[in-house]
């Protein structure tokens, strides 16, 4: 376009684009090529070469050119090579680093860089939903630490420390998880809202599983301590599968087929949680029975008498406990049948309270035999709750 | 700049006062430079003579050993201070109207296009032209630099002597200052038709 019609509307673009176009032009400063050619042939007749380059300094002169070349070759042209390289290194460095911290356990060294490496994580994730993903995974992590911190042989202090930290984190974690799904859920849900809450409701019941786990390979020291913060983080993991899947079921019921999971699927997912409750049932139902055994074998052992703290009617109300747990089970198994979702998951928690109450008081009631065989003047809590029931 | 490997390379060759790569040195920068120079003095001879002396006097610096940090950028030096000496010897300015007419207009017209149309062509040159020689030599300088030389913020900047930031305002307040003239040019022009 003539720069007469473009100048009214002309843009700094346009400017630089008739500047440009005067480049090839003899009046835009390109030089006749006969005259460069000519130049050329003249400048190169004139100028010497340098005073060294002849004679036997020549060979020297090579040399030391090379020498210089070589250094100044490195300076200028590899160090840009040099640096990329370092920082390729720094950043492989890097990444073997959060490798290596990823399998570190609380207490480790590089535990700290992971949890920061998290933190950052989350930090910079923007996207709701992506969040409570990587939160959820995070808490499988936990999971999986709780595990191999269970498993040391070695029942000292900062074992105990560990898992009652891990155990809170668990808490803490999924309740944020519970939190954020509820607020996806009431703000802004999206297609894809109902995929996060399924992967919160198996996740969530595969960290229950761990941590039940955990609980039952515990040795009776560590459980008295930890306990509380077990039965904590298994009721919180418990919460937030049932919140999720009472989403995966008001979407359901409310959108039918159409929301991408068939009622039969929320049916399989309620069931499997009533499995997974069971299952913690029975494993409640052997503490108790480990419980009585081992204080019957302490009274046999002492033969004394002692004060009562706790109660026969408490033993007796611990080991009703399971069967209680067992009979709401029943009533969610009739709701499920009758397809009421949502009474059934109510109950799958019921039964579950009722269940986390004993793993977290049967610990404190258990006896450590050896402990009295040292001192038979000990009053334990058993011991007195056995001794009376005897007497009766 | 195509290559700056090479380039380096071919630098680094000259420091070493090899010839030969002189020889391309000449030839990747003679056109730049005759440019540089040709907007300051304004005369084909002129930018020929002294820019043959820039490139003598490179040689010579380099024969001597001394320090050359950035080869380029002290091409442009030995340019710009040759130019000034130029004016100081002899304070005086070509004509480009009368290259324009002489010399240009008829080696751009290209028989087989539309008359009208070459018409046009020569008129934005002049334009052009006129306009880029009625900004201050800074502007100037900043344009030729940019734009026809087509060097970096930085490479400019070090050219000059001053901040990349510097640089950056001074080529966007040329760039303004030379869409001006061009505007107040082709009014005239049209108030001259009229």
């Amino acid at each position: 376009m003539p720069l007469r019609i473009v100048l009214k509307r002309m843009s700094h673009k346009e400017v630089i684009k008739q500047l440009k176009s005067l480049k090839s032009l003899e009046v835009g400063g390109q030089p006749q090529e006969s005259w460069v050619l000519r130049n050329k042939e003249i400048m190169m007749s004139q100028i010497q070469p340098p005073v060294q380059n002849n004679t036997d300094k020549y060979l020297l002169g090579e040399k030391i050119y090379y020498v210089k070349y070589l250094s100044q070759a490195f300076k200028q042209v590899f160090r840009p090579i040099v640096s990329v390289c370092a920082i390729l290194l720094l950043f492989l460095g890097y990444t073997a680093m959060i490798t290596v911290a990823n399998a570190s356990l609380p207490g480790d060294m590089l535990y700290p860089i992971k949890t920061t490496s998290e933190k950052v994580q989350l930090s910079l994730t923007f996207d709701d939903e992506k969040k409570v993903q990587l939160q959820m995974d995070f808490v499988s992590r936990r999971g999986d630490e709780l595990q191999q911190l269970a498993r040391n042989p070695d029942d000292t202090q900062a074992k105990k420390d560990k898992i009652s930290q891990t155990a809170k984190k668990i808490s803490q974690d999924v309740k944020n998880v519970q939190k954020d799904l509820n607020k996806i859920v009431t703000n802004s849900p999206t297609p894809t809202t109902l995929n996060v809450a399924k992967e919160v409701d198996d996740k969530t019941l595969k960290v229950e599983k761990d941590i039940v786990n955990v609980h039952a390979s515990l040795s009776v020291d560590v459980k008295r301590e930890v306990s509380k913060d077990i039965k904590e983080a298994i009721s919180d993991t418990e919460d937030t599968g049932t919140s999720a899947l009472s989403v995966i079921a008001k979407t359901v019921e409310a959108n039918g087929d159409k929301s991408g999971v068939s009622g039969q699927e929320v049916v399989n997912r309620v069931n499997e949680r009533i499995k997974n409750a069971e299952i913690t049932i029975v494993a409640a139902a052997k503490e108790i029975d480990k419980m009585v055994t081992s204080t019957s074998t302490v009274i046999s052992a002492s033969g004394s008498s002692t004060t009562s703290i706790i109660s026969t009617t408490t033993i007796q109300e611990m080991k009703e406990k399971p069967k209680q747990a067992q009979v709401v089970i029943d009533q969610a198994k009739d709701l499920l049948e009758r397809k009421d979702i949502n009474s059934a998951i109510e109950k799958i928690k019921e039964s579950k309270e009722i269940v986390t109450d004993v793993i977290e008081k049967t610990p404190a009631i258990d006896t450590d035999p050896v402990k009295s065989d040292s001192d038979s003047s000990t009053t334990t809590q058993a011991q007195a709750a056995t001794s009376s029931t005897e007497k009766k | 700049m195509k290559n700056p490997l090479i380039e380096k390379i071919l630098f680094l060759k000259v420091k070493n006062k090899d010839k030969e790569a002189f020889g391309k040195f000449y030839d990747l920068y003679i056109s730049r430079i005759y440019r540089f120079i040709f907007f300051k003095v304004n005369s084909v001879h002129d930018a020929q003579d002294l820019a043959s002396e820039v490139f003598l006097k490179v040689w010579q610096y380099v024969r001597e050993d001394k320090e050359i940090k950035n080869l380029n950028a002290f091409t442009y030096m030995v340019a710009r201070n040759s130019v000034i000496d130029f004016y100081r010897q002899k304070s005086k300015k070509g004509d480009r109207e009368e290259l324009i007419e002489e010399n240009c207009i008829p080696r751009v017209i290209d028989e087989d296009n539309d008359l009208a149309e070459k018409h046009n062509l020569s008129i934005d040159i002049a334009s052009v032209l006129a306009g880029l020689d009625n900004l201050k030599d800074e502007y100037k300088e900043i344009v030729v630099l940019r734009y026809l030389d087509e060097l970096s913020i930085e490479e400019i900047s070090q050219v000059l002597g001053k901040s990349k930031g510097a640089i950056r305002i001074l080529t966007y307040r040329a760039l303004n200052a030379l869409k001006d003239c061009l505007k107040k040019n082709e009014s005239q022009r049209s108030n001259q038709t009229t």
